[in-house]
């Protein structure tokens, strides 16, 4: 015959094994919230560092701010204006094209009948343009006429203006002629 | 699904006992003339060690409404020699108590609460006849044995609280409660052959008591317990006789039974001439409870010797793992 009672009271599961798993149920937690805390305080700590980042970021942002309000007061002042100008003008041409003196010079020799000598060259900013200031002297006044046609029939150059002419003795009789004019350069302007 | 099923095994409902039985890896027997222990191997089905230390007449008085351990300290120590011997079972721990410290009934019932302790205050109600105590200090457990339309036949066993808390006071000094808790004649059953429908008497003689039980398949009929007392042999073994014919008596007459076979079980054996004029006193053979045998082959001759005397019960239990 099976016997199936028992006059022990005994405890359920629950009871049994609620000590035994108390203290390593205790232990996970412990560490569980020592993990939580370490990674709040690690957080924290990084939340700290990108906010002191920022705030020297905010900071040196508002000393480059101040400078700039500095230069740019500075600038306008009436007699760094025209530097300023003169400055922006050049980056603008630097930005849009370089310039090449020795091109111009070229183009320049290809107007000049063989009677005709270049006796000064200069290129002058006006405003956007760039201006163009030419001595020659030639032999007679025809020579210096072809080379005035040529100059205005380029299509480098625009509004041709004779600014000064005057004739020179030479030996043998003949007389020279010198001439100062200015043009317009087109390849190098805007 | 089964809702009965699901809700024992979840312990919401038992119909079929209170406390189920568990199986223990040490076990202590109380009784009046001796302190035994045994280790027990349930994959096996073995005892492993066995430990007896005898008490003096008059530490240990069985009642069931009244202080047991009159020598406490003496007990207590008896039952740390034991110990030392088959171990403290490391929280599992089994008690065997003398019948005379509980109350046996066989109960009938048109029906049985589902809730496990309405069952039980139902139990304990019923049993209050035969309790030398209030129902409420009763500690309850039941089995029940078979249930058919209108009636629920159940063994129960009751024990006064204040009784059971001395016993596992006792046992602090060895792993604090015991796990299983039952009176030696009960651990006795599960060697009984399982003889269909014959009808077996079971005649547990020990420590100056008899227990007498029918069972009749796997149902327990009938139980009584009675203190011989110290009385010389010649006496005991009259007084021993009457006993058994006044159970003879009663299966007869209230139990319209005719009983089978005849086991006896004497702890420490009695001297051999007491089976022959038990059998002779009531005309039918007499057979010693020897069914515990293939369950002692780990241990040593010493824990043989032991066993054959004391270790039965032990046996018992390691035999109703199945």
């Amino acid at each position: 015959m099976r016997i199936a009672l028992n006059l022990s009271i005994t405890a359920s599961p629950r009871e049994r094994f609620a000590l035994a798993w108390a203290i390593p149920a205790t232990l996970v937690g412990l560490a569980g919230l020592l993990f939580v805390l370490n990674s709040t305080a690690r957080v924290f700590r990084d939340y700290r560092t990108v906010h002191k980042s920022l705030a020297e970021r905010l900071e040196q942002e508002n000393r480059l701010r101040s400078r700039e309000a500095a230069l740019r007061k500075g600038l306008e002042q009436p007699q760094v204006r025209e530097v300023l100008h003169q400055v922006q003008f050049v980056n603008t041409l630097i930005e849009k094209k370089q310039i090449s003196l020795t091109e111009l010079a070229a183009k320049v020799t290809e107007l000049l009948p063989a009677q005709v000598r270049l006796t000064g060259l200069a290129l002058v900013p006006q405003g956007d343009n760039l201006v163009v200031r030419f001595g020659v002297a030639g032999r007679d006044e025809e020579a210096v006429e072809t080379f005035l046609s040529n100059l205005e029939d380029s299509p480098d150059f625009k509004d041709v203006a004779i600014t000064s002419q005057g004739f020179v003795g030479e030996g043998g009789g003949s007389e020279g002629v010198t001439v100062a004019c200015s043009a317009r350069y087109l390849t190098g302007a805007p | 699904m089964n809702w009965h099923t699901l809700k024992a095994r979840l312990g919401l409902g038992g119909q079929g006992s209170s406390t189920p039985f568990a199986m223990p890896s040490v076990v202590l027997e109380l009784e009046p003339d001796f302190v035994a222990g045994a280790s027990l191997d349930g994959a096996a089905h073995q005892v492993r060690r066995m430990g007896v230390r005898e008490l003096e007449s008059g530490w240990l008085v069985p009642s069931p409404n009244a202080p047991n351990l009159t020598n406490e300290s003496e007990v207590r120590r008896a039952i740390s020699e034991v110990a030392k011997v088959v171990g403290n079972g490391s929280g599992r721990l089994g008690l065997v108590l003398p019948d005379g410290a509980v109350r046996v009934a066989v109960l009938r019932f048109e029906t049985l609460p589902d809730d496990r302790k309405e069952a039980a205050a139902l139990v304990s109600w019923k049993m209050r006849e035969i309790l030398p105590f209030a129902p409420e200090e009763a500690r309850v457990c039941y089995q029940v044995f078979g249930r058919e339309a209108g009636s629920v036949e159940l063994l129960a066993v009751a024990a006064r609280n204040t009784v059971l808390a001395e016993y596992e006071a006792a046992l602090e000094s060895v792993d604090g409660g015991a796990c299983l808790i039952l009176p030696a004649t009960l651990a006795l059953l599960p060697l009984l052959p399982e003889d269909g429908e014959t009808s077996q008497l079971l005649i547990h003689i020990f420590s100056g008591s008899v227990t007498t039980v029918v069972v009749v398949g796997n149902r327990l009929r009938f139980w009584r317990n009675r203190v011989l007392g110290r009385l010389a042999p010649e006496e005991a073994s009259e007084e021993l006789v009457r006993e058994v014919g006044r159970v003879l008596a009663t299966c007869d007459d209230h139990l319209k039974m005719e009983l089978g076979r005849v086991w006896v079980c004497v702890r420490p054996p009695a001297p051999a001439n007491l089976g022959e004029e038990l059998a002779r006193s009531l005309g039918r053979e007499v057979s010693p409870l020897a069914g515990g045998g293939g369950h002692a082959g780990m241990l040593t001759a010493p824990e043989q010797e032991l066993f054959q005397r004391f270790g039965m019960p032990f046996a018992g239990l390691v035999a109703n793992l199945g």
